[in-house]
């Protein structure tokens, strides 16, 4: 029979004797004897201790003292109890040999340190009587010594008798100090190999570049007469992983990573600010010269705003300080600056040039390629049901970075625990559905808190009657490009930019549009007139220009203008104030694709003009599709537009919505009166026929009000509509359709 | 029975040596404290030296290489104080080893009759005598603390470095610290006082 041992922290009194407590009832179950050395395997971490009887002697408490250690697994939350079974003798010989690394807090500048036998010989003596194996950690974390020594890590041990695995330092043993650490750089280390990255590769191979590069080859730098690159900016939306991606190239690179936030520099007094920046530029240039140093500074925007608009000196003062010290430090030592903005227009542009800041990279919101890459790593230590699609779930993510995939691969365990607790069941496996559940409840950063767009709930196909050539069409101009790029990139087919649809009103172009956002799992982002004009002057077509901004940063993207007519009419026109004839010339730029700025997607390669395009560019490229943003725009006043916006090469596809046929009618019917309790008498066909020139918002209409006539004639409680109450409903209404109106749109465009 | 004679009667003896030990290592730290002050004193002087501006008073001028002079002098009282310190260090050594010795010993004996004494044997204690566990337990916490001390001087003269008055100056403050060696092993000893006399 084995039993439960509950973990106390260990005496400190013990600190440093690699004393492990034992009831000696368990110490003579398990054959110990005094200082009989014991494996404890305790889930986050391995330990080797020496056994002792407790002083209390009491039975069923395990206390260990927390000295030589290796790590099994972090995330491993230490458990309070554990079993017998952990507790594992083991045989210990003489060490004969040890290759070590030693973590030094406080600097590496102490003779004994600088020293490899002084130190070797001051270790050895150190670690006497302490026995040790492969890969383990002993810590003198929390004992304050002169020497500064926090942890020694022992990398390979050798023992007098080969088969053991663990072996006892004895005055005898030899040690080989393979490398010494800085403490900084050692927690770093720890806290950084849990971070992982999906995707971003591109960008970290320019970061690395940037840290390594100048220390493998310093002769070859200093023979091509070139700097080192002083500072790397990163460009790109919240979320996509800037910051993680320098923590992990700095830990990669085994450079020292000195963080400076940007709002934690500032002081109350004058000066306090410039002195802390110069204070924290001193300290990166100090480390920098016992090894490679990243100063990575976030959040660059706060610190170093463009100078001279609002006159507020400290922060001029502030660039100006920091202008001078990114030239003072310029390839100098081994520091590199590495500054990440999400505003990169709002940054001094002194600072943005050669010199200063050598390279900017975009970081930009992952393709469906990279988003399928993030979630593998995001979902690498869940268990997954086996259901779950990550391609799929790629390919219904849009715009979702990778900050947001995690937000919802953790909520989606999240809701299962709770539904766990409440069936009082273990969940065990992330099913697809939860997933999916957890996408509709968070929507990508890209796209929040964001003025001028409206929430569209997307339909199904079904839900609309008839129109099954509009349907059609509209499949083609608008799904198609965006769910099979290969195909259009085969045949060199350019894709559409707009797609307009009119006819007359109450038709279901605007359902059409929902149908279609529901159909495609793209970006979507919805224009109404009423959020994009504002008083201000300038306002209304920046909105215009941050709405493109967006879509092309969260591409593939449907930006969808209903009545468009009111948004921008004709130029020309009128003696209206010019806010339209300005909102429609920007409209025009940013379908020419003019104003293309910062949110760059990244992955894309670029080829310069005239250089022959390779196979394999070709072939990495297709897939990658930025700038897929599609204009999709409603109306019913064709007429009412500009010419120049309905040019080919702006809105490659008008398609018209005619009022609906005869099927097409009785089909919406069908639809609209499915929830009804209709009375066996009801004749779909006939209302379909005598119903001509009503559009779908009539004949939704008609089927209201002849339910409402059912209440009126029958009473509150009837339970059927009958045939007489659609009649009847048929006097009241009339159609809002005339022959001469459908004629106007018929000939429009059929020129 | 014979087995808990002999392991007590090493523990006995361990621990007188261990009794003697202390006292030595007293009376060596207490000796090696006045070198500790005259050397923090010879530094200070250093940096006074050097402090002097080289074009201060005309009579300097007829002793031109006089700073030179006092400097080396100054240093090789220096070295003269740390050679000193070093032979303290030495005699400290040996008391750690000698401490080091008994508890291997006390540990080998336990080892060698560990089968035959048996788990509970190990844990009983009485009024008067603590348990051989104890003991045990007890001498390796001074061993370990003596040589901790002993690593801990010999740390501070690697380390030294006569142009550092910063470090000199806080030298005293750090070679007298943790020398409460001496309370430490008198409160174990308190508890083995009948242990210790029983004969």
């Amino acid at each position: 029979m084995s039993s439960n041992l509950m973990v106390v922290q260990s005496d400190p009194r013990d600190a440093g004797s690699q004393r492990c407590r034992l009831g000696p009832e368990l110490m003579m179950k398990l054959g110990l004897n005094i200082v009989d050395h014991v494996k404890l395997s305790l889930g986050h971490s391995e330990l080797l201790c020496k056994a002792w009887p407790r002083q209390d002697l009491a039975e069923g408490i395990l206390q260990a003292d927390q000295f030589v250690y290796r790590e099994v697994d972090k995330r491993y939350v230490a458990e309070k109890f554990i079993n017998e079974n952990c507790v594992e003798k083991v045989e210990v010989g003489k060490l004969l040999r040890a290759d070590i690394a030693v973590v030094v807090a406080g600097g590496l500048n102490n003779a004994v340190v600088k020293d490899k036998s002084l130190l070797e010989a001051y270790i050895g003596q150190k670690l006497l009587n302490v026995a040790v194996f492969r890969n383990c950690t002993v810590s003198y974390a929390n004992k304050s010594s002169l020497d500064n020594i926090a942890y020694v890590l022992v990398r390979d041990v050798e023992c007098a008798d080969s088969e053991q695995c663990a072996g006892y330092i004895t005055k005898k043993t030899e040690f080989n100090v393979l490398e010494v650490i800085r403490l900084e750089q050692y927690n770093q280390r720890q806290q950084s190999s849990g971070i992982s990255l999906g995707a971003l590769q591109r960008q970290a191979t320019v970061l690395k570049e940037a840290i390594s590069l100048p220390l493998m080859y310093p002769q070859t730098f200093h023979k091509l007469c070139i700097n080192r690159p002083m500072g790397v900016l990163l460009l790109g939306p919240p979320g996509v992983g800037k910051t993680s991606l320098v923590r992990t190239v700095a830990a990669e690179c085994h450079a020292h990573l000195v963080a400076l936030n940007g709002p934690d520099v500032f002081g109350p007094h004058p000066g306090e600010s410039e002195e802390n920046l110069r204070r924290i530029f001193q300290e990166a240039v100090t480390i920098s010269e016992e090894g490679p140093c990243v100063l990575f500074i976030d959040e660059l925007d706060a610190l170093c705003p463009k100078r001279g608009g609002s006159g507020k000196s400290q922060e001029n003062r502030m660039v100006a300080q920091m202008l001078t010290l990114m030239d003072g430090h310029a390839g100098r030592g081994r520091l590199v600056v590495i500054a990440a903005t999400n505003r990169p227009n709002a940054i001094d542009p002194a600072l943005r040039r050669p010199g200063r800041f050598d390279k900017e990279v975009h970081v930009g919101v992952p393709n469906q390629q990279e988003r399928r890459e993030i979630l593998q790593v995001v979902s690498r230590g869940m268990s997954l049901a086996e259901d779950v699609d990550l391609s799929r779930l790629a390919e219904m993510t849009p715009g979702y970075t990778g900050a947001d995939l995690t937000a919802v691969c953790h909520l989606a365990a999240y809701s299962l625990l709770s539904r766990g607790q409440a069936e009082d069941k273990n969940p065990t496996q992330i099913s697809m559905e939860a997933l999916r559940k957890a996408l509709t409840e968070i929507r990508p950063s890209a796209l929040r808190g964001f003025d001028g767009t409206t929430e569209v709930s997307p339909v199904g196909w079904s839900a609309i009657g008839g129109l099954e050539e509009v349907k059609v069409k509209l499949q083609q101009a608008v799904v198609w490009p965006l769910l099979h790029t290969e195909a259009f990139a085969r045949l060199g087919l350019p894709r559409p930019k707009g797609v307009l649809l009119y006819g007359p009103p109450g038709c279901c172009k605007t359902t059409l549009v929902r149908a279609v956002a529901g159909a495609c799992h793209a970006t979507f982002l919805a224009v109404s007139g009423a959020q994009v004009y504002s008083p201000f002057l300038g306002e209304s077509e920046k909105t215009i220009s941050q709405v493109f901004q967006r879509a092309r940063a969260t591409a593939p993207a449907i930006i969808f203008l209903d009545e468009i007519d009111s948004l921008v009419g004709k130029r020309g026109e009128g003696a209206q104030s010019g806010v339209q004839e300005r909102v429609l010339s920007t409209l025009l730029n940013e379908m020419d694709g003019i104003g293309v700025e910062i949110s760059r997607s990244g992955g894309s390669l670029k080829v310069a003009e005239g250089s022959s395009c390779t196979d394999e560019v070709e072939k990495k490229a297709v897939p990658v599709t930025n700038n897929n943003v599609l204009v999709v725009a409603a109306t019913n006043r064709p007429d009412m537009l500009d010419s120049a916006l309905l040019r080919p090469g702006r809105v490659d596809r008008t398609i018209y919505v005619p009022p609906p046929d005869l099927t097409a009618r009785a089909e919406i019917l069908r639809v609209h009166s499915c929830k009804m309790p209709l009375s066996q008498d009801v004749d779909i066909q006939e209302l379909a026929d005598r119903t001509s020139l009503y559009s779908g918002a009539d004949l939704e209409n008609l089927c209201r009000e002849a339910a409402m006539q059912a209440l009126q004639q029958e009473g509150l409680d009837t339970g059927e509509v009958r045939h007489v109450h659609f009649m009847a409903a048929l006097q009241d209404t009339a159609p809002s359709l005339d022959e001469e109106e459908l004629q106007q749109y018929q000939t429009l465009f059929s020129k | 029975m014979q087995a808990e004679i002999l392991t007590k009667r090493q523990l006995k003896s361990a621990y007188v040596t261990v009794q003697k030990q202390t006292v030595r290592w007293k009376e060596i730290h207490g000796n090696s404290e006045q070198y500790v002050n005259s050397l923090c004193n010879l530094s200070e002087q250093l940096d006074s030296c050097e402090k002097v501006p080289d074009d201060l008073a005309a009579f300097l001028k007829d002793f031109p290489d006089l700073k030179i002079r006092l400097r080396a002098k100054l240093l090789e009282e220096m070295e003269k104080m740390v050679g000193k310190l070093r032979e303290t260090l030495c005699s400290l050594q040996e008391v750690s080893n000698s401490v080091s010795r008994q508890y291997a010993a006390s540990m080998h004996t336990y080892h060698t009759h560990a089968v035959e004494l048996g788990i509970p044997k190990v844990v009983e204690r009485s009024a008067t005598e603590p348990s051989v566990a104890d003991m045990l337990e007890w001498l390796g916490d001074i061993d370990r603390a003596v040589r901790e001390l002993y690593l801990q001087k010999q740390f501070l003269l690697d380390t030294l470095s006569y142009d550092d008055t910063r470090q000199m100056q806080s030298l005293l403050k750090k070679w007298t610290q943790g020398s409460d060696l001496d309370t430490m092993v008198m409160g174990i000893l308190a508890h083995l006082t009948f242990f210790l006399e029983d004969s």
